[in-house]
């Protein structure tokens, strides 16, 4: 019943937004725009890096291809569904307008991350992403695991949302501006390959905070490069950062005392 | 043009970001993430090699953490479209002020403020990483630093204004600074050094402005330019400037003369 509740809501919430965005479709289009030529200038950036080495990391460029089409099709996907909604929870901590939330019956967490879902104008980055995973793929010429790629990625999505909840649910403790910042520069650094990192950097991208686990490892899935033992602290992470991402939201929203009150 | 009255302005927003000097630290520091990736991607481009188009590791680091430093500081954040779309412009037309000068004196403000506070992150990242990095010491550099972000400062400035300026008649406009930020983030230097790119690219960023707003400005800092290429740069920066400031001129003019000051 509960899951029906918040499927009615999320696609309440989606029409809303659809609607909020037709209203005014100029603006729109244009961030459409920009976000695929930043597409077009990160690619640009990592053909100018692959001028000057064969391979980075181990990785050659194809394999690159599927690692930053995997990246662009979960920045799409996030911001898509849930970042643009969680990214108001500073705001809504520090005016106290949680409190319309929290006199609802309804779970916060989850209408809060599906409040601002897009559906338009998320369709051309995706569409973008998938082509150029297949791009990466056409050109490698490797035998590839469409399905072990498949569940690595549901994996990193899952990753991904956790982290997104915890970092905008740091603002329960202490209040963050730039938590969207904070969210977008740390997955930058998923957008390399994890093998350029080295010695305790290397652990800390791929356990403490595993943007590495996200992006990278669905990469090697493809090609089924992916250990038993990664394939295992996948599993592991997943899980780990799912239980402590709710642990940390339900200890922060205990602690919320409405500003407005 | 008095500029006692635009001290005022200065002034007045140096208060304001003294109120935000917290959160203007949490950027720096933010900001500084980024520097890992760079770090360990060129890291493993060099390898064992000492240089690349000229570089050492030891400069291409360097490169990065001024673009970081300096992005993060003289990068304008102007409401002059939020202004005009709410006509909260109004306001400043009764007033015996320039709006674009006041708007240029409050961006100034914060752009100072913005480089003291990221100052101390800086040279604790050279002191901590010196090894890593590339140390400039001969003074002039510094010198010339100054005054090239100066004249980066002013470029970025008023093609910020002239976006802006847009929404006398497009509303929403900030979605159009989103595609030129991301454009001139490629040919800034930002992203990788303009030396890197394909020629093509290269060739484009020459008739642009925004390599004098970046690329130019790390380049002639780590002493990668003659004297020569230094006041050629310098003076495109002016020519840019010059030819910027009479652009934002004719369409504030125009852009005037449709203001309906509507939500005022």
């Amino acid at each position: 019943m509960k899951l029906m509740k918040n499927l009615k809501l999320m696609s309440s919430t989606a029409k809303l937004e659809m609607m909020d965005r037709l209203s005014e479709p100029f603006p729109f289009t244009f961030v459409l725009i920009g976000v695929l030529l930043r597409f077009a200038v990160v690619i640009i950036f990592f053909k100018a890096v692959y001028l000057q080495v064969d391979t980075l990391g181990g990785w050659e460029i194809n394999q690159t291809y599927i690692l930053l089409g995997t990246y662009f099709f979960i920045e799409a996907i996030s911001w898509a569904s849930y970042v643009r909604g969680l990214n108001h929870l500073p705001r809504y901590i520090e005016f106290g307008d949680l409190d319309i939330f929290m006199t609802k019956p309804i779970n916060v967490k989850a209408f809060i991350s599906y409040r601002k879902i897009d559906v338009i104008f998320s369709i051309p980055q995706i569409a973008t992403a998938i082509g150029i995973i297949i791009y990466g793929i056409l050109n490698s010429q490797q035998p590839i695991n469409i399905l072990f790629y498949l569940f690595v990625l549901l994996c990193g999505i899952i990753i991904h949302f956790s982290i997104t909840s915890i970092i905008y649910a740091i603002s329960f403790y202490k209040i963050i501006r730039q938590s969207t910042y904070l969210h977008t520069e740390l997955h930058e650094l998923g957008q390399y390959p994890i093998s350029i990192y080295k010695g305790a950097m290397k652990w800390i991208l791929s356990i403490v905070v595993p943007i590495a686990v996200i992006y990278s490892f669905p990469a090697k899935a493809m090609y089924n490069d992916l250990a038993l033992w990664e394939f295992l602290l996948v599993i592991f992470i997943t899980i780990a950062f799912y239980l402590f991402s709710r642990v940390f939201w339900n200890s922060g929203i205990k602690r919320y005392e409405s500003a407005k009150g | 043009m008095k500029l006692g009255k635009y001290f005022l302005v200065f002034k007045n927003f140096w208060q304001v970001q003294l109120e935000y000097r917290f959160n203007t630290l949490i950027h720096f520091i933010i900001a500084m993430i980024s520097m890992i990736g760079v770090f360990y991607l060129w890291s493993t481009v060099f390898g064992e090699r000492a240089e690349l188009m000229g570089y050492s590791k030891e400069q291409i680091v360097t490169y990065y953490l001024i673009v970081v430093y300096l992005f993060a500081a003289i990068f304008p954040w102007i409401p002059i479209a939020e202004e005009i779309r709410e006509g909260r412009l109004s306001v400043y037309m009764t007033k015996p002020i320039s709006y674009i000068a006041h708007t240029y004196w409050m961006n100034l403000s914060k752009t100072i403020f913005r480089m003291l506070i990221g100052l101390p992150i800086l040279i604790l990242i050279f002191i901590i990483f010196r090894e890593h990095l590339f140390f400039v010491t001969d003074p002039i550099a510094y010198l010339t630093l100054i005054i090239t972000a100066l004249g980066a400062v002013n470029i970025l400035f008023l093609f910020a204004v002239l976006l802006a300026l847009i929404e006398f008649w497009v509303k929403f406009s900030e979605s159009i600074t989103m595609v030129t930020d991301i454009v001139a983030s490629l040919f800034t230097g930002t992203w990788i050094p303009i030396v890197f790119l394909p020629l093509y690219i290269q060739n484009i960023a020459s008739f642009l402005p925004f390599k004098y707003t970046g690329y130019f400005i790390i380049e002639s800092f780590l002493g990668r330019l003659n004297m020569e290429q230094l006041f050629i740069g310098i003076g495109i920066q002016l020519l840019w400037t010059f030819v910027l400031l009479a652009i934002v001129k004719i369409v504030w003019i125009r852009g005037l003369k449709r203001y309906e000051a509507y939500g005022a």
